[in-house]
Parts: C-alpha cells; structure tokens; sequence
C-alpha cells in the first residue's frame, strides 16, 4: 500500500491528481503495476524511466484513454473510474503532437474552446491569441500544421492542450522528436509556462537528464513499477535501488560485505578476487529501513564525479579502458579487477591508476 | 474540476451516448432485416427429417455436377484419373468451379478497366472531370435487363461494335451470349467499383511524401512505385475482392446475356428454391457463402496489415490533359489514356447510349416516342393498380436519401467498432460484411418468411412491411460499403488525434463528426455514392417488403413494365439512368472534393 | 446558377407530389401489412356494407404494356356486380401463397387468377392442406374446352390458355417441320430457347419431354446444344434477342402475329412453326382459396370470367386463347392467332412427382 510519502500527504492542499495502487494488464502482461503516487496543485511531475517501463500506460490512466483493471486514479478529488477522458478537465500533448491536419494552427488551438468557455471571460479569439503569444507563435495563427517546424508544432500542440485551461496537464514524451538543443531550450519554455500557469503537470520521458532538469518531484518507473519517487536531487544522489542507480546518470555501484562498523564509518570488504576493503560513511539511522548488521551483504554506490583520481582515501587500482571526450568533462572507464569504473579525468588508455573517494560520497542502496 | 471544468449539457450527454445507441440500432436492423430472416433459412440446410446432419454438403461436395473433380476426388476416384484434369486450364464444367473462374476473370478485367479510370479522374484536370467521377458508379445502379439490352444491342452481329469494326475490315465478333459477354458485362458494373474505391485511395495520397522521395533521388516512376502504389493495392485489392464476391454471386446478368451451359451456383440457387428444396438451396447457398467470405477475410487479413494513409494534408496536383510538352514522359501515360478511353467508351458508354437508342426506336429501327409515350400514357391513365413511373421515381429518390440517412451511420458506427483493437475483430468485420456475400435469393426467401409473413412471438404476429422497412433493408445491403471505404482510412488515422480531441472536451463521437471523419472524407463521400446506388438498384427486398405499388420504385417499374417489347421498360431504364445520374453528380457536389474540416 | 434554380425547382415538386400521394394509393394492399392505410378515395376500396373481392394473379397481368387486361376485367366486373375488385400481384405468384401457408401466415386473398399445372403440382407437394377450394360450383364450366381441365382434383378452372412453339422470320430462315428436323445443327445454329426457370422454357421443355420421352428428351437437348442454340434465362431476353436478330427462330408463344400487327411489324418475320403440327398449351386457371373470405363472390367471379364476352376480350388482352367453346373472338384475332391442329400438354398426373426431377436431369444435362 502507499505510503503517506507516495500519497504527498505533507502538503496542505489536497493533490491534484491520485494514483492509488493502480494496475493495468493486458492479458496476461501486467503493464503498470500497483502505481501509487500523489501530485500536488501546481507541481511538475515526471514519470521516467526506460522504454516499456509502464510510464506512457500511467499517464494514459491518466488521461482515461484506459480504464484500470486495479486501483482507483483521483483528479482534483473525484474518482475517475469510469470517467471518459473528455469530462477529466486534462490537456494532452503527445510526443507526435497529433495536430489536427485539416485545421490551421488557430482552429487546433481553438478546438477545446468548443466545449468549454474561455477563462476570465475572454472571447475564444482572445484566448487563442493570448495562447498563441504566450507559446511565442503570434502571427502564426492561418498556417497549416504541415507548415511548421518541429519545435513550432510542439508549441501549438502545448497551447492547444492549455487554452481550455485544464487542471491537469499531460505531457507524453513531448521533446522527444526534437533535437538536442531544441529540446534543451524548449524544456525551459516549458518549465517557465508551466510555473506561469500554475497547472499541475504530469510529464514522462525517457530521458532522466531532462526529467531531473524540469520536474518538481520524479517517479523513477521499471516493469510496471514505481522503483522511487524523490525530487531530483534525492534521486540523483540518494537512490533507492540499484537500478535508480544506474538509470539516473552514470554511477558506480560496489556490492561488498560489512566488516566492521561503528556510530559513524562502515568497513566494508568488496567483492572480488582481491580482497580490498572500503570505508564508507554510515547512514543515519531513520534512512535505512532496516538496521545494519556486521557480515550484511550491501550495495552502495559512488558518482563518477565522487571517484577521484590519486584520491588517498579508499584507493583502487585501475587501468584506463577507454575515454570519452565530453567538453567540459572526460568520462573515463576505468578496469578495476575485471569490474567497470567511470571516472571524470584526463587519463589516457593504457595507462594504470588510482582512484579513491571520500566516505561521505557513497550511497548506501537498500534494495537490489 | 466540478466547478472550473468544462459544463455538461444535455447535448453533450447525447452525444457521449450517441455511438453506443448507433450501434444497437445497428445491431436490431442487422439481426431483424438480415441475420435473422438469413439464419433462419440457413438452419434447414442443417437439418433433414428433424435431425441434425451435415449430409447435405457432404452430397454436394461429392457431387461432380458440382464440384467437378475435386468431388470426383472426394468420392474416391484415384487421383491418377482426376488429376490431368484438375490441373488443366480450361474453364471448369462444375457448377462451382466455372463460377469461381468467371468471377476471376471478371475480377481481373474489372481491375484492367477500373484502374485506368482511377488514374485519369485522379490525376488529370479536364472539363467535365467532376461530373465523369460522379457518373462513374452510374453503371453499379442498372438493373440487369437493361444491360442485357444495352450489351445486346452494342455486339449484337450486326451492332455499331461490328459495324465500326466492319468497317476496319475486321471482324466480326461473335460475343454474345459466350463467356466473354458475362465477363465484359460485370466488368462493366465492376470495373466502376474499382475505379471509385481506388480513386477514393488516389485522392488521399499526400503530395509531400512524393516530393519527399523524389527529393531524395527517386524517378516519377519510381516515387510511383514506392510511395504511391502501396497507398493503392488496398484499394484496388478491395475493389477487386468486392468484384470476386458480387461476380460469385451472379445471377440475372448471367442468364439474360450467357447460355444455359453457363451455369452460376447462383442459377441453381434459384432452381432450387423455385421448387421449394429449401434445404438444399440454403446448403450451397452456405457453400457460396463460405467461398466469398473466405476470400473477404483474407483480403480483411491483408487490409489490416496495410498502412493506408488516410487524408493527406496535401493532395496530389492534377496535370493537365493536354500535354504541356511534347516529350516521352508527357505522351506516353496519355497515349495511353486515350487508347483506354476508347475501350471505355465501347464498354461502357455505348451500351449506354444503344439503350437510349433502344428506347427511341421500333423493332423497325426507325425513330419513336411511343415508350415515352406509354410512360405518360401510364401516369396519367393508369389504374390505381397499376405501377405508375412518377412515384417510383419519388420513392427511389426517397428511398435513397434515407437509405443514406440510415447506412452512413450505420457504416461508420461498425468501422469504429472494427477498428478498434480486439480478439477477434476481423471475425466480426466479416460478419459484418456477409450482406454483401450472401446469396440474394436468400435474403429474399428470409426477409419473404421472418419480416414479411410475420415473426411470431407467444400468440403474435410481429409483420415489418411498408416504406421503412425497405429502407432498413436497403441500409443493411448497402452499409458494408461504408465500412469498407470508410474503416481503412479509420484504421490508419493516428489513434492520438481522437485522444487529443477528447482530452479538449470533445466526446466519442464528437470527435469522429469533427476530427475523424474530415480526415477520411473521400472514403465517406464514396461510400455514399455506393449506399445510394445500392438503395436506387435494389429490386427483391423492395418488391417484398412493399405493401402497395405506391411504394414501388423505379427498378420495379421496369420490371413491371416489361413487355413483349422491352422498349417501354428500356425508356423507364433511361429514366433511371437520368435520375441516377443527377442524383450522383448532387451527392458529389455535396459530399465536395475536399471537405475544410474544423471551424 | 441555373442548374441550382433547376434542383431547386425538382425538390419543390417532390413535396407537391408527396403532399399528393394519398389519392394516389392503390387497393391491393389486404391489410396484411402494417405500412399503409388504403383509404383512398378512388372508388375501388370498400364503402360500408358493399362486397370486396381480392383478386390475385402475376404482375404483367396487371402492368404489362403490351397485355394488360386487368383494367377491364376489374371494371366489368364490379359493373356486373356491384362488387369491389382488388387486385394483388405478389412477385413470387402462386408460390408466394404456397410460402404463406407453409408458415402458417394468412391469406387474404380470395382466389388466384393464373394458376398452372405446375404450381398445382408444388401445392401438393409442399403443402398436407388444401391451398385452394375444390369443386368450386361455377355454371358455364361445361363450356371448357376438354383437353384444357389440367387438374384432377377440381380446383382450378382454366380460363385461358397459350400455345408455345417456334416463331422464326421467314425471311432469314425456314423453320423445320419437325423436332428432329430442328436437332440438326443447321437449324439448332437459328434457335434461340430458354431454360425451364421461365414459363415459355419450361413448356417446350416438357414438350420435349412428351415428345420424346423421359429417357430420350436430353439426348435432344444434346442435339440442340451441340448445334449451337442459344439458350436464355427468360422470355423476354431471348425475344429481344430474337427481334435484335441474334438468330432467326426463337421459342415463343403462337399468337405472336397478333403483337406484331399491333406493332405494324412485317408479319413475314413473324411465322409461327408447329413442330409436327403440335404446341404445347399453357393453360391457366382460376382457383379460389380454401381460406377466401369471400368463396361466394369468387365463384361469382369464376362465372364471370367464363362467360363469352369476358372470355373472348380478356383472351384478346391477354394475347393469350380462350378456354371456352363459346368464346367471342374478333376474327382479325382469330386470324392473327394461330391454334395448333394437335395441342399437347401434361396434365397434372403426368407431372406429380416428375417434372423436378425432368428440370433437375436438363439442367445436369446443358450445364454439366
């Protein structure tokens, strides 16, 4: 069942959309999987996660363009089982934008218009023109869709899903027919639109970087399941499983057993041929689930920015696989006994090296 | 939500149930003027002396008369002796397989005529282009025994086709009567469906994707074959598929215009049930049956793995007729044109026109009003029993405006409904397409024995007659070429379209009226040309279900008012034939070429 | 704009017209139905208390616009009577009330006009109770012709009949004198027959079948076949055939100079040819439902239909003889329509419980 975490129950305001142990099967495959989380008014929340994760069938629960087979999703405070998708109060955009072909960039926009009124007691041409500046498309209201850029279709498919000023908005993947830097700098059009207006926002994509760029709040999503819902930077750097690990950027993760420990390091012998032992920083107390036992198995991981060449602290010797240059930054593999390591440097391939890391930087995993 | 959100009106709680109740009204009017009355007469072939069997089809399949060899084969002649001649390619002596190989050779000619007419009306600008499109399906609505005449007249020996071919020195050409005159004959109702339903595909094709690919190197022919064919085969694949089960099914045509020797398992349907051997007549009926829908599932297969565009943004450009220059490229695919047009108009436009000369002329050949004359002569004298043209010519016209008022929907609730993705669609998409293949001297024997005797219910009698129930019957029979024009073109449109629509407020079918249906417009306004021709053609339900001649419409007319002579029904013929025509060209022009969807 | 003003114009009149309709009902409507109300006010549906006769016979008996005596035949009748005449012309003909009674569907009609050997032979055969009344008493019946009384059981009273047999041009082709004379291939090329689907088809066939007997009649048909005769589906197609000249002879009926002098047609092209000096009588009769609600007025009309004049006029709109001695003809008529010397035809104890069997054989036979 959901926690009260997972519900968002530390907000005053009751959340805006509710997915309470939701599931969705087809047959005999389960496509989401007792999903369970809150979002509140005026958050940007990302579902993320790899291709087939389940993210795309949440938001479609979402959305009513499927019914679950278990569970009950709320919008605004009213169950939706049952609710046809056009009485949800939603707006879409898809990662196709599915413009409506045979109507020009103002009657697409307008559309939604048609079966509501516009907000603040505007006529529909103002709230088509106001929609159409605030996506930064003024003039552009006769050309047809095919007319337009990529990046242009995707602001007249957001002004669109905004114009009957929805209460919930979903976005399916929607940068990802764009190239990089549209996309970069589309992400933050969205993100200010989306604090201009204030509209609960429910993203997926499949690109963690983008989700921990744009979100208020991340649900990381594998085989149907919610593995972790944090805000960026808990997920980035307290991940809760090994597999939020090492999907939300690179890391490296060590599976090792607990020698010794006491109130504030961990001794820890790694696994492997060589026996080399680690000392990490223990986690507080109310962080771990469970309390830690010396001769535990455990999993912690440490950033690639954290494992730093010549570091004196918990060296490893390594030998540089091969590297990556990034601008800024190099990624540099390194072969430590036989296992993967990424480090940020400027090695050189063939070459043999140190790397170690400050305790504090490892992360304790709790589940595999 | 409850009080910012969009309003709810009582129209819009209509709407949201408006595709759920189409298709129960869809279903009641399938089961009560189709599968029902179809059923019912199905389920003696099933049963002899009170107990349940398959041994009728056991008796036919082993029967040569009508399975030739391969009953031969079933009745345990070695293979040694059957094989040489099942594997021969003359035409089959079984009532079955020659009904299999005309309706190929009528399908493949269909095809070969129709094609060509698709390729002008899409991809040529001329005077009068609109209007040749509206007429095209013209030939679909002629009843028979107009054909024959129009046929019989152009080749007959010494008919215009042999006299202008005299006149070469050639010929002349004994075709009537032959094989050959059955085929060129359904060719000459079927070629327009191809025609119509590829034109339809043509029409839809996105000049993007052609420039696209020519941009990327590809020759006209190629961008030809690569991009525009594929969006084709379907269409053409279909028509000649409907083409196979209409010419399977064939009836009238083959006796007014083939010998006796050429007999269709239709024929002998009809011989069947003229003596009253229900049970046998409802058995190869189910044998015909299950051929034609053998073949329509298979094409349903092949349709569902295609991916047909639905409307393109952009149509493609007409060009010119007149060749802009004188190059290979511009005269090559007009030579052809015009060596087409002159079979076309041999094939199609002659028999036309001989049957208004027929109605003009007397046995003589000199020239006369006389069956127009008798036409008014019967309207403004004619007994009060007697079949008067004015309110056949009103009840067609009726007739087929709520015809389309009742199989559109119809159609266009089903291909939703087919569309969508379940176990077994295709299943239902060829049950719902079984109007079409089921033998029509069935359906008549059933609509005569549920609806029209009466359909008994504890002590009473339900009796469906009169002017509504032609209609629902005319809607059943035409609906699936709704769904087939229409439920392609539904199939291929991107799911997210109607999704977005619906995340903006719109309903269900709100968004089919406003988003889905401008999309595959072509296909909708074909399928109406089609439903209106099948409603202004149809004869046996018509005259069944009518409960006075005040219901009778034009292609009773012209049966009732056969003759001796068949120049009075010939000259009600050619008043169908100008009905028709207006009327087509009036759909056309409403249903527009391209529809501005949207506000 | 002037073919606008035109639909414009065509639509109007369609209202007019429907506005117009009701005068325009027709009476043969006998309420087996639920569509319409005949109450008309044309003087041929019943005014309270006066008799009303339903009449039922085949369509071109009624509409033909070559034939057609049913005007007549109603209105000397409801002179004569006083009674009302409705007529009704079901396309399936006697089968339709063969159908009705199968399954257990009302007649409401009182006696059928037109019925044949063969449609007796399929009443018995499909149905265990009486389809129409027998020994209907009818005075004038002595009259009849004797070779024409066709049904044992004394339910149907011929009151006409036609004769079929070749009808060649004698300008293109002399006819053969005999049958076998027409099986060699010179003249089986000039002939166009039909098969026994229609009434002219079936009746040669059955005239080959009593001339050469049911063992040797395909072996005729053989003959012809292989001779080159076109063989049609109906009548009318293969008599339009025949006045297109597609061949010079064609199975018809005997009083085929009487058309053509109506027509004004060249009567030379119009012979008639009695095979053997025989034709095959077609002769029709009246027979009155055993479930008439009117048996009175029907035999009534039985009488009627006999008496000399009607006899002789309705033969004459028939195109058809009379079956009585003391028929009235005009002698143009009797000129133009020729008798055989040796009429021939199967009565019905010849027929019971063969001629399915005589069509199902032909049929194997020429489409085999």
């Amino acid at each position: 069942m959901a926690d009260s975490e997972q519900l968002g129950r530390t907000d005053d305001h009751p959340p805006t959309i509710v997915l309470d142990d939701v599931s969705r099967d087809y047959g005999a495959t389960t496509a989401v999987d007792g999903v369970s989380f809150a979002v509140r008014d005026g958050e940007f929340f990302t579902l993320v996660g790899p291709s087939g994760c389940g993210k795309t069938t949440t938001l479609r629960l979402v959305g009513g363009f499927e019914q679950p087979t278990a569970g009950r999703v709320q919008l605004s405070g009213e169950e939706m089982v049952g609710v046809p998708p056009e009485e949800r109060d939603i707006g879409i955009v898809f990662q196709n934008y599915a413009l409506f072909p045979h109507m020009n960039v103002r009657e697409n926009i307008a559309y939604g218009l048609n079966f509501t009124d516009p907000p603040d007691g505007q006529t529909k041409a103002e709230r088509v023109d106001e929609l159409l500046s605030l996506v930064d498309l003024d003039g552009m209201g006769e050309r047809d869709p095919d007319q337009l850029s990529g990046g242009q279709q995707q602001r007249v498919a957001l002004a669109r899903a905004l114009a009957p000023g929805p209460s919930v908005l979903l976005l399916d993947e929607p940068m990802s027919a764009l190239d990089a830097e549209l996309r970069e700098r589309l992400r933050v059009e969205l993100k200010d639109i989306q604090q201009t207006l204030g509209v609960t926002t429910l993203y997926v994509t499949h690109d963690q970087e983008e989700a921990l760029a744009i979100s208020d709040r991340v649900a990381v999503m594998r085989d149907g399941r919610i593995e972790q819902i944090g805000t960026p930077r808990e997920i980035y750097h307290q991940p809760a499983t090994r597999f939020v690990a090492e999907f939300i950027g690179d890391n490296n993760v060590f599976a090792g057993e607990i020698e010794e420990m006491d109130s504030k390091t961990l001794s820890v012998q790694l696994a492997g041929d060589a026996p080399t032992v680690v000392d990490i920083e223990r986690p507080a107390e109310d962080r771990l689930s469970t309390e830690l036992q010396t001769g535990e198995e455990i999993l912690f991981c440490v950033r690639p920015e954290s494992l730093v060449v010549g570091h004196e602290k918990n060296a490893l010797n390594a030998s540089v696989e091969s590297t990556e240059f990034l601008g800024e930054t190099t990624r540099v593999q390194l072969d430590w006994n036989g296992k993967p390591l990424l480090v940020h440097g400027d090695e050189t391939v063939g070459e043999r090296t140190s790397v170690g890391f400050d305790p504090k930087n490892a992360h304790i995993i709790e589940r595999e | 939500m409850s009080s910012s959100g969009p309003r709810r009106t009582v129209r819009d709680r209509v709407e949201r149930r408006a595709l759920a109740v189409l298709a129960v009204i869809t279903t009641l009017l399938l089961v009560g003027m189709f599968y029902y009355p179809v059923g019912a007469v199905f389920r003696e072939a099933f049963i002899v002396d009170g107990r349940a069997t398959l041994g009728l089809f056991l008796e036919f399949l082993r029967d040569p008369f009508y399975f030739g060899d391969l009953a031969r084969l079933l009745r345990g002649d070695p293979l040694r002796e059957v094989l040489p001649s099942l594997l021969s390619f003359e035409r089959p002596s079984s009532i079955v397989g020659f009904t299999a190989y005309q309706a190929f050779l009528s399908t493949i000619l269909s095809v070969i005529l129709g094609v060509p007419l698709a390729y002008l009306l899409a991809r040529y600008e001329f005077r009068g282009r609109r209007t040749l499109r509206s007429l095209t399906i013209v030939p679909f609505v002629l009843p028979s025994i107009l054909v024959a005449v129009g046929f019989r007249a152009t080749f007959s020996t010494n008919g215009p086709v042999n006299t202008a071919l005299g006149f070469f020195g050639l010929g002349p050409v004994e075709l009537l009567f032959t094989l050959e005159a059955i085929v060129i004959a359904h060719a000459f109702y079927n070629a327009p469906l191809v025609a119509r339903v590829t034109l339809a595909a043509w029409e839809s094709v996105d000049a993007s994707a052609i420039e696209t690919a020519r941009s990327l190197g590809a020759g006209p022919f190629r961008a030809f074959r690569d991009v525009v064919a594929p969006q084709l085969y379907p269409s053409v694949l279909m028509g000649a598929t409907l083409t196979f089960v209409f010419t399977f099914g064939t009836f009238p045509i083959v006796l007014a215009l083939g010998d006796a020797s050429l007999m269709t398992v239709e024929v002998r349907v009809f011989r069947l049930v003229e003596r009253f051997d229900y049970a046998e007549a409802a058995a190869l009926a189910i044998i015909e049956l299950a051929i034609s829908l053998t073949i329509l599932y298979a094409y349903l297969r092949y349709e569902a793995k295609q991916t047909m565009q639905s409307r393109g943004a952009r149509p493609l450009p007409r060009r010119p007729l007149r060749p802009p220059a004188l190059t290979a490229r511009e005269l090559v695919p007009r030579i052809g044109l015009g060596i087409y047009s002159v079979v076309a108009f041999v094939l199609f436009v002659v028999p036309m026109v001989s049957l208004v000369i027929a109605s003009l002329t007397t046995d003589g050949g000199s020239w006369t009003l006389d069956n127009y004359r008798f036409l008014l002569e019967r309207q403004v004298e004619g007994a009060a029993f007697q079949v008067q043209p004015w309110p056949a010519i009103r009840n067609s016209l009726l007739f087929g405006v709520a015809t389309l008022a009742v199989a559109l929907p119809m159609g266009i609730t089903v291909s939703v409904l087919t569309t969508r993705h379940y176990r077994g669609r295709k299943v239902v998409d060829v049950i719902a397409m079984a109007p079409l293949a089921v033998s029509g001297l069935i359906v008549g024997l059933g609509l005569l024995r549920g609806p029209v005797f009466g359909i008994e219910f504890g002590g009473y009698r339900l009796i469906i007659g009169g002017a509504i129930a032609i209609v629902a019957a005319h809607a059943v029979a035409a609906y699936p070429f709704v769904v087939r024009t229409v439920a392609p073109g539904l199939q291929n449109l991107d799911p997210r379209l109607v999704e977005s629509a619906r995340s903006l407020g719109a309903s269900r079918a709100r968004a089919l009226v406003d988003i889905e249906l401008p999309l595959v417009w072509p296909g909708v306004v074909a399928g109406a040309a089609f439903v209106f021709a099948i409603s202004i053609g149809e004869f046996s339900a018509t005259v069944l279900l009518a409960t006075g001649t005040d219901q009778f419409t034009m292609p009773i007319a012209i049966e009732r008012f056969i003759g001796r002579r068949l120049g009075p029904a010939t000259a009600m013929g050619v008043v169908l034939l100008v009905v028709t025509s207006l009327s087509f060209i009036v759909i056309d022009r409403l249903g527009g070429e391209q529809r501005n969807g949207g506000l | 704009m002037r073919r606008r003003q035109y639909l414009t114009a065509a639509g109007a009149t369609t209202v007019a017209a429907l506005a117009g309709c009701a005068e325009l009902q027709t009476p043969d409507d006998n309420g087996d139905d639920t569509g319409t109300d005949d109450t008309g006010d044309d003087g041929t549906t019943t005014d309270n208390g006066e008799e009303t006769l339903v009449v039922s016979t085949y369509s071109s008996f009624l509409d033909a616009p070559s034939i057609g005596p049913g005007e007549l035949v109603q209105e000397r009748f409801e002179e004569a009577t006083g009674a009302t005449l409705e007529w009704e012309a079901p396309d399936g003909q006697v089968d339709h009330y063969i159908q009705r009674a199968q399954d257990g569907a009302s007649i409401d009609s009182d006696l059928y006009l037109g019925v044949t050997t063969e449609d007796l032979v399929r009443v018995d055969d499909e149905l265990d109770e009486p389809l129409f009344a027998s020994g209907p008493s009818v005075s004038g019946r002595d009259d009849i012709i004797e070779g024409l009384n066709f049904d044992p059981e004394d339910r149907a009273i011929p009151f006409n009949t036609g004769y079929i047999c070749p009808v060649y041009d004698s300008t293109e082709t002399e006819a053969p004198e005999t049958f076998e004379e027409l099986r060699e291939a010179d003249h089986a090329d000039n002939l166009i027959a039909q098969d026994p689907g229609s009434t002219v088809g079936l009746a040669f066939m059955l005239h080959t079948v009593y001339q050469y007997g049911e063992d040797e009649y395909l072996d005729f048909w053989a003959d012809l076949q292989e001779g080159g005769t076109t063989i049609l589906g109906s009548w009318e197609d293969s008599y339009d055939a025949w006045l297109g000249g597609e061949a010079p002879m064609v199975i018809s009926y005997s009083t085929d100079q009487v058309f053509a002098a109506q027509d004004g047609a060249d009567l030379d092209q119009h012979q008639i040819r009695f095979l053997d000096d025989q034709a095959y009588a077609n002769p029709e009769g009246m027979a009155v439902f055993e479930q008439a609600d009117n048996p009175g007025l029907a035999e009534q009309f039985l009488e009627f239909m006999l008496t000399p004049e009607i006899q002789g006029e309705v033969a004459e709109n028939n195109v058809v003889f009379p079956a009585t001695e003391t028929a009235e003809l005009s002698e143009d008529y009797a000129e133009l329509a020729h008798e055989p010397p040796e009429p021939v035809t199967f009565d019905y104890d010849d027929l019971v419980g063969n001629i399915d069997e005589w069509i199902d054989q032909w049929d194997r036979e020429i489409a085999g």
